[in-house]
């Protein structure tokens, strides 16, 4: 008789919580209960959750989903952008102005139409980027976000009624979702994390998939990818749709969660943090965005605008996200990914060392 | 010339759709082994969960079956041995303790420690013993009851029976199921054949405006192709062929143009004159010089690199299934919503991945990153990579550079198993001689981008022309 | 005719500005292989020290600018000294730090100069007329004055890139590092001096364009930095000339449209400039390098 029992389930049964733990989306799972938390204190709780909190929290989100899609560009191709920042704002204008126009338009058609926008102007600046590297495509990007910029202030014109020149867009009504939904201030927060934690999913896939491997390989080396099979131009072109569409729907989502936009918002600087973020982050990734997302902008709004000093220089800031873009440049090419893997990684090293120290070398097997 | 896919966009449109039912016919012919591994996996989770619904049944009618005194020694067996093992680390810090103790304060310090320390836990352990005894006592009880037994043995007879009846009943309903899946492949196969096949014809048409004619048994034809860089001859006039299944060799000194030659095949530089003619997988004569460099792969040819070239941030599992990339035929909503398409085609280029680093004595490396494995790894994990897209001509640039001798012995030997296993030609330049002579079945020598001698490795050694070629380098070097 | 030819006088000062910038920028890129976004902004430091030796400290003006001028130069020295000479990454990874540099940079001046503006005075404060072909022209004094101190400082530039050892070190080390290191060339002596030269010179625009528009603000050298990256890109990268023409380019192009559309000139001229681009990928003056596979 043999007792083995126990031994033979836990070989045989499914560990329906071990699964669910090591699942690629759980660490999403969490923060998806986590925010939607927050927001519902907000909501429900009486001055648990501040306004500014749960403010902080959305447009943290929603350049996280600009950043995303920087992340696939830089982390996955190996191109760079500095117009991320124009094309989140050509988004919030464009949704804005369908949002104004036409009373009662339902989002998803708000959505379509940003993204089909969003797919014609990068698969330009991708053919362009086809023809210049490295620094050129730099300086090009920086351009065309001028030239976006330039015409987002036009003091007259048919793109002034577009835009609203330096007055920006004000007054635009929160969107409609499923043809009935009218959303409010407090609700239009779960459209933004509903998308963002969609796009996360869809990063997650692309990232995994033959187009991720593809974008990978010609970002190591172009012959190898070509040689493979795999068309420069294509991949290039998609991954600066991809970017381009990502910023898109940010803006969409600033438009419809902040019902006003102005061109101050769409400087360099706010390229300058995207990049920062994905730098922060370290891969294409939508952890380490995110964990890129909390040190450049949820920190400096939930936290540091607290301290005095960050109050007389709001711009401060940007001091702490420079040192740490130059010392991840210098010392950590990982980012911030790879600094939590190597203090995970030091930890277990700590605890082995001690586990030594106390019961002595390991009995062989 | 009168066949330009870069111009002609109805053939260009027409070959990619060959391709891809080409593609298509390849997925469909590896479902039916996909669909019973499935299968099979998925019987056997059944059997499993079965196996243990019936022991949970059968172990308390086992007990009662057993003599009670058999019982209960070995339940306190169990026990014992579980607390053990609890206790050991507990003794293995003691003994820790007692060694620093020993050092710091002298060997009677420790030994007392340990004396103390040890008495303390092996007392535990007798009052455990004491307590299992208490709990299970020892008892001079007969046999189990002849009832208990009984109903034992027909409880394992009902098991038994159970499990055949599963058995039987999920192997017949997984040979309905591949015949059902069965037929339908075969149909979609004649399908697909059908449709490939007339496809074919119609690009054979095309492909005959061309005028392009390839003798019988040859894989590629090189006629007067030259390549100059501003009046630089780097390959100048070089004609030969390439019979189908040889291991080619292209032999030369240092900036012979062989490189070079290797970037006008595989369309990195378009000839400056001059046609390759080669015949793919269908039999239809095409001319390279037609294609874009991406699209070359899908031709059947496919290359390496002199320097090692690899996507450093994925495991080499991951870098063959680049080398699979022109076979994905799931467009890019399957690709973004991961969808069941998308699933398949991953899980069967990975199952060939898995296969292909099996043939090449890979497969411990799989999970590895680049970074970290060795030249001679990484050289094979190459040759991997090209064997994911189903080759019919491999074009090796310089495959034993930076290995050492028992590396170089090994790579050939992977080479010549390459051939033979994956029905392929090869093509490659090398500078080692031992691996030329050893491997290669015909030879060309080639010096400033012209022509030397052709022939098998014995000739080519003793051509007095290609011995001053390389004479001549050496005094220069 | 006429009037183009007063907006181009106008714009003059502007390009000795955008010429000093590029070059600045060129030299840089050349020697440490860093295409420097920063530059924009640590001249801009260059330019509120000058304001604030002259505002607050009450120095004369000249002295107050060479000031400001010798700050940024060891700045410049210091960023490649403790920064850009440690890193190992390739050119874009260098840029990023550059990038690093403008947050830093941007987020300190309010802190360290306080948020009130500051005025800085012209040199000169006349207006030169003349009439040329029975047409009478003006430009102010000052406009003149940093056109031809522009002129001057790049002539001198050159000439010791093209006449000295220095220059000959520099452009050895501009054309291959590695190489130039192995034949006996201190290379990152000569990176840093480059750097430092470069902020120089970067600081003088900076200051010329303070004393023109009689203040110094911290968006002053946002356009000049950008249109100095976009003269650097038409001009090519393979020269040291190249971009000094794509800086008298971009100005004169800017004069010439806003005579068509005054609104749309910015518009216009960037759009004109990336079809240039698109046209040349490599630059106006650019050669055509081939990779080796």
């Amino acid at each position: 008789m043999k007792n083995d029992y126990k031994q033979f389930e836990t070989m045989v049964k499914p560990n329906y919580r071990k699964m669910l733990v090591k699942h690629p989306m759980f660490g999403y799972l969490l923060l998806a209960v986590f925010l939607m938390a927050l927001q519902l204190a907000f909501i429900f709780g009486d001055g648990i959750v501040t306004l500014t909190l749960s403010r902080a929290v959305a447009t943290t989100m929603i350049w996280t989903v600009g950043a995303m899609g920087l992340g696939i560009l830089v982390g996955m191709s190996g191109l760079v952008s500095l117009g991320s920042a124009a094309f989140i704002g050509l988004g919030a204008y464009t949704a804005g102005n369908l949002l104004r126009t036409f009373t009662g338009i339902p989002f998803t058609a708000v959505l379509l139409i940003s993204i089909l926008v969003g797919i014609i102007l990068g698969a330009a600046i991708g053919f362009i980027s086809l023809r210049v590297r490295g620094i050129y495509l730099l300086v090009i990007t920086l351009a065309f976000a001028t030239i976006m910029n330039q015409l987002f202030i036009a003091p007259t014109g048919i793109v002034n009624t577009f835009t609203g020149g330096h007055m920006g867009i004000t007054q635009v009504p929160f969107p409609t979702i499923a043809g009935f939904l009218q959303l409010n201030r407090e609700t239009v927060y779960f459209l933004v994390m509903a998308v963002m934690f969609v796009l996360v999913w869809i990063t997650l896939n692309i990232i995994n998939s033959p187009t991720g491997r593809a974008m990978l390989a010609m970002s190591a080396s172009e012959p190898l990818a070509q040689a493979m099979g795999i068309s420069l131009l294509k991949y290039r072109v998609m991954a600066f749709v991809l970017a381009t569409v990502f910023a898109m729907i940010a803006g969409v989502l600033f438009i419809s969660s902040m019902g006003a936009a102005g061109p101050l918002t769409w400087t360099f600087m706010l390229s300058l943090n995207l990049l920062a973020v994905v730098i922060l982050g370290g891969s294409a990734k939508p952890s380490g965005i995110m964990l890129g997302a909390f040190f450049v902008f949820a920190l400096d709004l939930t936290v540091l605008r607290n301290i005095p000093f960050f109050v007389q220089y709001p711009g401060a800031v940007l001091i702490l996200t420079g040192v740490l873009m130059i010392i991840i440049f210098a010392r950590f090419p990982g980012g911030l990914t790879r600094l939590v893997q190597e203090i995970v990684k030091l930890f277990r090293k700590l605890y082995m060392k001690w586990r030594l120290y106390r019961y002595g070398p390991e009995p062989e097997v | 010339m009168g066949l330009n896919l870069k111009y002609n966009m109805g053939v260009g449109r027409l070959v990619k759709k060959r391709d891809r039912v080409f593609g298509e016919y390849n997925y469909n012919n590896r479902y039916l082994t996909f669909l019973e591994r499935e299968i099979d996996t998925k019987n056997e989770k059944k059997l499993n969960q079965l196996e243990l619904a019936s022991r949970k049944r059968l172990l308390p009618l086992e007990m009662e079956a057993t003599p009670k005194a058999e019982v209960n020694n070995e339940l306190r067996e169990q026990e014992l041995a579980e607390f053990v093992k609890k206790q050991s680390l507990p003794r293995r810090a003691v003994e820790q303790t007692a060694k620093r103790k020993a050092a710091k304060a002298g060997e009677q310090a420790g030994d007392a420690y340990r004396k103390a320390k040890l008495g303390e836990l092996d007392k535990k352990l007798d009052d455990f013993k004491a307590g299992l005894y208490a709990k299970y006592p020892e008892v001079d009880e007969a046999d189990a009851s002849d009832a208990a037994v009984k109903t034992y043995n027909t409880a394992i007879e009902e098991e038994a029976k159970k499990r055949q009846d599963l058995e039987a009943a999920l192997a017949s309903e997984k040979a309905a199921m591949l015949k059902k899946v069965g037929e339908g492949v075969a149909r979609k196969d004649v399908k697909l054949k059908g449709s490939l096949d007339a496809l074919n014809k119609e690009l054979a048409g095309q492909y005959a405006s061309n005028n392009a004619t390839l003798d019988d048994g040859l894989i590629m034809s090189l006629k007067g192709v030259k390549m100059h860089f501003q009046g630089i001859k780097a390959v100048d006039d070089l004609s030969f062929d390439i019979k189908e299944g040889d291991i080619f060799g292209l032999i030369g000194p240092n900036g012979a143009g062989k490189t070079t030659l290797f970037n006008c095949i595989t369309q990195f530089y378009k000839a400056t004159e001059g046609t390759i003619l080669y015949r793919d997988r269908f039999g239809n004569v095409v001319n390279l010089g037609d294609y874009k460099s991406h699209d070359v792969a899908s031709t059947g040819i496919v290359r390496t690199f002199q320097n090692l070239a690899m996507v450093p941030l994925i495991s080499v599992l991951d870098n063959l299934m680049i080398g699979a990339h022109i076979y994905y035929n799931s467009n890019l909503a399957h690709q973004f919503l991961n969808t069941k398409k998308l699933k398949y085609e991953e899980k069967a280029n990975r199952a060939k991945a898995l296969d292909v680093l099996e043939r090449l004595n890979l497969l411990e490396y799989k999970d590895y990153l680049p970074a970290g494995l060795s030249y001679g790894i990484l050289k094979k994990m190459e040759l991997a990579r090209t064997l994911m897209s189903e080759p019919r001509l491999i074009i090796l640039d310089e495959p034993a550079a930076g290995l050492n001798d028992a590396e170089t012995e090994e790579l050939a030997e992977v080479i010549r198993k390459i051939r033979d296993d994956f029905k392929c030609t090869i093509f490659l330049v090398e500078h080692d001689m031992n691996l030329v002579m050893s491997v290669c079945d015909t030879v060309c020598a080639i010096s400033f981008g012209k022509k030397l001698a052709i022939g098998t490795p014995q000739e080519i050694q003793n051509d007095t022309v290609v011995q001053q070629a390389y004479l001549g380098e050496e005094e220069d070097a | 005719m006429a009037s183009i030819f007063q907006v181009f006088l106008n714009s003059l000062f502007l390009i000795g500005v955008l010429c000093l910038s590029t070059m600045g920028i060129t030299l840089t890129y050349k020697t440490a292989g860093v295409a420097n976004f920063a530059q924009g902004i640590v001249a801009t430091v260059g330019a509120f020290t000058a304001a604030f030796m002259f505002m607050r400290a009450g120095f004369n003006p000249w002295i107050a600018g060479l000031g400001g001028i010798l700050l940024c130069a060891g700045m410049g020295f210091a960023v490649d000294f403790f920064v850009v000479s440690r890193l190992k990454s390739g050119p874009v990874g260098r840029v990023m730090v550059t990038l690093g540099l403008i947050l830093i940079v941007s987020a300190l001046i309010p802190i360290v100069f306080g948020t009130i503006p500051y005025t800085y005075p012209r040199y000169f404060a006349g207006l030169v007329e003349f009439s040329l072909f029975g047409n009478s022209f003006s430009i102010t004094q000052n406009g003149l004055f940093i056109f031809i101190t522009a002129a001057v400082v790049i002539g001198i530039v050159f000439t010791a890139l093209y006449r000295t050892k220095w220059g000959l070190s520099v452009r050895a080390t501009a054309s291959n590092p590695i190489v130039a290191n192995m034949m006996g060339i201190n290379t990152k002596r000569i990176t840093a001096i480059s750097w430092a030269v470069s902020s120089a010179l970067a600081a003088l625009a900076a200051v010329m364009l303070g004393s023109q528009n009689t203040n110094v603000n911290i968006a002053m050298l946002d356009v000049v930095g950008t249109n100095a990256l976009l003269a650097l890109v038409i001009g090519g990268f393979t020269s040291f000339h190249g971009p000094v023409v794509g800086a008298i380019i971009i100005p004169t192009l800017l004069a010439m449209l806003a005579m068509i559309s005054g609104l749309w000139a910015n518009v216009l001229m960037y759009s004109v400039v990336l079809l240039i681009i698109l046209i040349k990928p490599d630059g106006l003056f650019g050669k055509k390098t081939m990779e080796k596979i």
